[in-house]
């Protein structure tokens, strides 16, 4: 099922069109919103929020329109914004049990919440210090605890690691990838961050100047055209892939002593003729797998 | 004998629910929209627990109050042709009242700068607007609980120490004529408050809005708030050459004249003084202009409110 529906949206700034002509179905579970800078990824999200009113076309979330159900669609809906935000000469406890009463929540319960979820995004020790005293990685996860205190049915993350260390990227990737398991939360990343989206989503849709141009599940999309196999050899082995082309294989890419080919599709039993021209060459099989693309692979084929 | 390796026990999950750090949604009860902006009122009125400059400015209202008490005392006590500040008995207590309240505008203003001028743009400075506009919240929900917050405290700030003082009167005074000369002055008490409360919040909003750092709205209102008073100065001094009874129409036109104006008309009393006898102003300019300037304040905060950016161009 899906959770946003979206139908041929427009959003222009001015002059200047932002999402153009886009009609995309989110489904559940954790999704990715990639694309590069200026690719329409935050005006989208801002759209489905219905902080921007589009032009043309129409979006709904979980079956409410975005033009005339903006506070119901808030009502069930986190949004970590990208860049900082605090309510300022609060504590994290204040901050966040703010934001559950301004949901809706009764105090006593928006407090108790705020412990739970700052307990949650790993701010237990640093809970009753004032938010503008937090280093970047710490602002990071309280907007994330902000956006999670109302028990939200899905959540917006725009740019989650941006700031971020190695080892509070790790954490709040780990976060994410928690959050959306739990099942009870639909999660809707928008990164520039190939990795990322990588790391945390099941499915991706990439944008490229307003518009989709590749979206599915992690699984489909990473699966190549054909049969293609990635092979390991113990050195680099030059006769062996002379070998695989007289036969019809063709080499797709090379990293030192791995390789892929790509067999043509009636091929039954790649492994055999991979052994056998090794064999013949003399040359050592270390390894060998279906190949599968990346999603820099699939991102790149996309904005190309 | 049985060498057979026992089955691995699982560690059993902590009795504390914090222990367990798996994520757990709330589906609890959530309350109507319709008083979302009192929880941003309320937050605001919180966060000045903190403020030293806040209560130290609320004590000097207060003992303002108190001293203008102890004065109706004396007065009260002296012998019929004693009483240094004369008078006439039958509108002693109202023009207390106005006295007082119009004693403490000056004070008032100061707080209004403590609570409001923060109120929305050091949301501005730290983008907090997306946390609450990404929240189900309208930008009027926004703004009323803002322009609530600064009106509540300044209200509270002129009410209770008047109706501390009223309640002084009315154990004190009542065989002098306290409620039988003016029963209305419970309510002239209450109207009388809220029209600083009312101006300050309305103008402070609009001027918070359009900043992006506290101390910026703070001069601009401050310049607002003194220029007024001296141009309107000037002008009296210029046209009316220091005639107070011709020229009071004009200095009413500043905001702290408009504010006492209003004050003067509600409670209804005439100031007569040793330079001057101040008559009750006509409230046909100085209300619709107090009125327009209120409108506004909250007109020019409500077009700058928006959870993002708005790009034209």
């Amino acid at each position: 099922m899906a959770i946003a529906v979206i139908s041929n949206l427009v959003v222009r700034y001015g002059t200047k069109t932002a999402v153009n002509d886009l009609s995309v179905e989110v489904p559940e579970g954790c999704t990715g919103l990639l694309g590069p800078n200026g690719a329409g990824k935050t005006t989208l999200l801002k759209t489905l929020l219905g902080f921007l009113v589009p032009t043309s076309g129409s979006g709904q979330v979980f079956g409410l329109n975005t033009r005339t159900d903006g506070l119901k669609i808030r009502q069930k809906i986190g949004m970590m914004p990208e860049m900082d935000c605090h309510i300022p000469g609060m504590n994290a406890v204040s901050f966040v049990s703010y934001a559950g009463e301004l949901a809706g929540m009764p105090a006593s319960d928006a407090l108790q919440r705020a412990h739970e979820v700052l307990e949650y995004c790993g701010l237990g020790e640093a809970r009753y210090r004032n938010v503008e005293t937090y280093s970047t990685g710490m602002k990071q996860r309280i907007k994330l605890a902000q956006a999670l205190v109302h028990g939200p049915k899905l959540i917006f993350l725009d740019e989650p690691t941006n700031g971020l260390d190695p080892a509070g990227r790790d954490e709040m990737l780990a976060l994410v990838r928690n959050i959306s398991a739990s099942r009870e939360v639909n999660v809707l990343v928008s990164s520039h961050l190939l990795p990322d989206i990588e790391r945390t989503c099941d499915n991706v849709i990439v944008m490229r100047s307003g518009k989709i141009v590749r979206q599915g599940s992690m699984q489909d999309l990473r699966q190549t055209s054909g049969v293609q196999v990635e092979v390991e050899m113990y050195v680099e082995t030059p006769p062996f892939v002379q070998e695989l082309e007289r036969q019809g294989v063709t080499m797709l890419n090379q990293t030192a002593n791995l390789y892929r080919f790509g067999f043509p599709d009636d091929t039954k039993n790649a492994g055999k003729i991979i052994f056998e021209s090794a064999k013949r060459v003399g040359g050592q099989v270390r390894g060998f797998k279906p190949a599968t693309r990346s999603l820099e692979d699939i991102f790149l084929e996309a904005i190309e | 004998m049985d060498f057979d390796i026992p089955p691995k026990q699982e560690p059993k999950p902590q009795g504390s629910p914090i222990a367990d750090l798996s994520y757990r949604n709330y589906n609890g009860e959530l309350k109507t929209r319709g008083l979302r902006w009192w929880v941003i009122s309320w937050a605001m009125m919180k966060l000045l627990k903190k403020n030293v400059g806040f209560w130290i400015t609320s004590a000097l209202v207060f003992l303002i109050y108190f001293l203008n008490g102890v004065q109706l005392y004396f007065t009260s006590n002296m012998p019929a042709g004693m009483n240094p500040f004369g008078g006439d008995e039958k509108t002693k207590f109202t023009l207390t009242f106005f006295q007082v309240n119009s004693g403490t505008n000056l004070l008032l203003f100061i707080i209004a700068l403590t609570v409001g001028s923060g109120a929305i743009s050091a949301d501005n400075k730290a983008n907090a607007l997306l946390v609450y506009l990404s929240k189900p919240l309208t930008k009027a929900d926004y703004l009323l609980g803002k322009w609530m917050g600064i009106f509540f405290t300044l209200f509270l700030e002129t009410f209770v120490p008047s109706l501390i003082l009223y309640l002084y009167c009315l154990t004190s005074y009542l065989d002098k004529g306290f409620l039988k000369n003016d029963p209305m002055l419970f309510f002239k008490m209450i109207a009388a408050a809220c029209v600083p409360a009312a101006m300050h919040a309305s103008l402070l909003v609009g001027a918070s809005a359009w900043s992006k750092a506290p101390r910026i709205a703070s001069v601009f209102y401050a310049s607002l708030y003194f220029g007024s008073l001296v141009v309107t100065g000037m002008v009296f001094g210029i046209v009316y050459r220091g005639d107070f009874e011709r020229g009071q129409e004009v200095l009413k036109l500043s905001l702290s004249g408009m504010m006492d104006g209003i004050q003067q008309i509600i409670y209804h009393v005439t100031i007569k003084n040793p330079m001057a006898t101040l008559a009750i102003p006509s409230p046909n300019l100085i209300v619709p202009l107090a009125v327009g300037l209120c409108v506004a304040g909250i007109a020019a905060a409500r077009a700058k409110i928006n959870a993002v950016e708005v790009v034209k161009g």
